[in-house]
This record gives structure tokens, sequence and C-alpha cells, in this order.
């Protein structure tokens, strides 16, 4: 026996319990339906892409409340409907991922900002250091000499060892 | 005690039936009121000595399938969890087959009304369908593509939006 000898019946009790189960999904459908021309047949039964449809899409599953988007609708087969809104999902899906990416280069640049400030300060924090000991210096020669000619300094300290402080 | 016996008796009587290539095979009552078709042959009396016949059904699926029903039988009611894991394994390496005799069990458990089964073989080809591309369904199933490379053409264009690189929205929502 092969699978072309098991009646059609049994075919499409295959695919609404594996559509029901999940096993199923449309691109399994859609694999089916490129297989033979009978599976191609059995793969396009409405009550399928019916249930696949409530699956992937159960938001929108509610018909719409505009009537002339519903009665178009209808008369399309639930297989273009879900073609149409998969794209679209698709399209969606896209866009998020798009905004994603642009959220996160602009955290980048962002940070590449505040990096180049910090880089900045920091010079400027160096030179206000550089300039800070330049005036502790100083201050420190002039401590020296104010010390120098304060205190009687003993006559074996020579002067130099002092000023090379 | 004597009565409890006899009860037991009469629900372990063998039911005897007969495959379409003439091999007897026989299952406790139990068993062969998991199908519908035995259940109603029982039930008209019509199970005798020389056994049912299944004109449809050949020895080899026969022969799981009274496995399976005795399987099932005899752990029918009031599952403890461990029982009812042991039956799901059990359930996992029977179907364990290759696609003949799954074509062969669909049709017979369809035939006799197995319902258990009937599912089980059902589920296990919708699993074999699954993530498989038309032509590795065509080698698994055995099946002739008998579209013209016009048609084939045509009928691939119209599908190829289900095979473009991306997630399938049920895993994105």
């Amino acid at each position: 026996m092969s699978a072309s000898d098991l009646p059609d019946e049994l075919w499409a009790r295959v695919l609404e319990l594996g559509a029901a189960s999940s096993a199923l999904g449309f691109r399994d459908l859609c694999a089916l339906a490129i297989a033979c021309r009978r599976l191609r047949r059995l793969s396009l039964h409405p009550s399928l892409w019916s249930s696949l449809l409530s699956r992937d899409f159960p938001s929108q599953s509610q018909p719409s409340s505009s009537s002339a988007s519903s009665s178009s609708q209808q008369q399309l087969h639930p297989k273009s409907i879900y073609k149409t809104k998969f794209e679209r999902h698709k399209v969606r899906m896209a866009e998020a991922r798009r905004r994603v990416v642009f959220e996160a280069e602009g955290r980048v640049l962002a940070c590449w900002r505040r990096l180049a400030q910090l880089e900045e300060s920091l010079q400027a924090e160096g030179e206000k250091m550089k300039a800070a000991a330049q005036e502790l210096d100083n201050l420190e020669r002039v401590r020296s000499v104010v010390c120098f000619e304060s205190k009687t300094i003993p006559s074996h300290v020579p002067y130099v060892l002092i000023d090379s402080k | 005690m004597a009565a409890a016996t006899d009860d037991a008796g009469d629900s372990n009587e063998m039911i005897r039936v007969v495959s379409s290539d003439g091999e007897h095979f026989e299952m406790p009552e139990a068993a062969a009121n998991l199908s519908l078709v035995l259940r109603h042959m029982i039930e008209d009396d019509c199970a005798d000595a020389a056994g049912i016949p299944l004109a449809v059904v050949a020895a080899k699926p026969l022969a799981k399938i009274v496995d399976y029903c005795t399987k099932h039988a005899a752990k029918s009611s009031g599952l403890t969890i461990e029982e009812a894991e042991e039956l799901k394994r059990f359930d996992a390496e029977f179907i364990e087959v290759d696609t003949d005799m799954l074509y062969d069990l669909l049709v017979a458990a369809d035939f006799m009304g197995v319902e258990g089964l009937s599912k089980l073989a059902v589920q296990r080809t919708a699993d074999l369908i699954k993530g498989k591309t038309p032509e590795q369904n065509r080698e698994t199933f055995g099946i002739v593509n008998d579209f013209t490379p016009e048609e084939e053409e045509e009928i691939c264009k119209e599908n190829e939006w289900a095979f473009q690189i991306t997630k399938p929205p049920s895993r994105l929502c």
C-alpha cells in the first residue's frame, strides 16, 4: 500500500488533526500543495486555513467591523487571507526590528557623545591638575624662602638643601 | 470469591478474528471492545469459534492492532500517573513503524473503528509531514509529482510567500 492508496478522507483527517494540534503550519500545507495535485486539492480545504488563521492571528480573527472589507474578505479563500495577513505581519515585524536597531543606534550615538564630553573634561581636569601642581610647587618655594628668612637656620644646614625640597 | 472469578472469567473470554489472508488471532473481549466494529459484532452474537472475518485487514497490521487493543484494554480505567506515562511510551514505540505499516494501520484502524489507534496513526502521519520540503514529502510518502512543468512553476510561485526566510508568526507574537 502506498500514500496514493490512502483515501482522501484519511488524508483530510491527517491534515485536519495536524492543523488543529499545531503539528502542521502554513509552510507545511504549502509544501504539501506543491507535492502533487491531490495533496494540493486537499491542502486547500478552507477549514484548514481558517483554523490556521485563528491560531496564528487570534487577535485579528474577528471579522472586521467595516462592512466593505468583511464582505470582500468573505469571497476570498482563507489561504489568501492568511497570506495577506502573514505578509502584513512580516512587514510589521521588519519595521519593528528596524525601529529597535534605530533606537539602539541612537543610544550608541548618545554614549559616544557622552564619552567625548568625558574625554574633554578629563583633559580639562588634567590641565587644572597641572596648574594646581605648579601652584603647589610655587607655594612650597615661597614657604621655604619664608622659613629660611624667619627661622634661625642652624649653621650646619646648607642653604642648598632647603632650597631643593 | 467464586463469583468474582466467574466474573473475571466472563470478561476474559477470548475473541477470535481472522485476517484477510486467513490468519487467526485471539484477544480478550475487553480488547476487542475497543474496536467499534468488533464490539457491534460481539453484541450481535457474531463472535463464534470460527472467528470474526476482517476482509480488509491483513495479518501484519492485524497483529499490531491486536497488540494495541490488548495493551490498552488491560489499562483502560483508573490509570495512575505512572501507568498513563507507560501507556504513552508504549504508544510512542508502537507507532514507530515504516510508512507502509503506517498506511495499513491508518486504514485498518479506521475500518475497525479503533479510535485511539486511528488518532495515533493520523498524528504520526502529520508529524511525518511537518517541516518537510515538497520533494522530501514526495520521497517520504512515495508521491509522484503529477504537475506539468508549467503548472509546477505556477504552483511554486503561488506558494513561495511561505518559504521566504522568516519566523512563523506564532513564534514571533
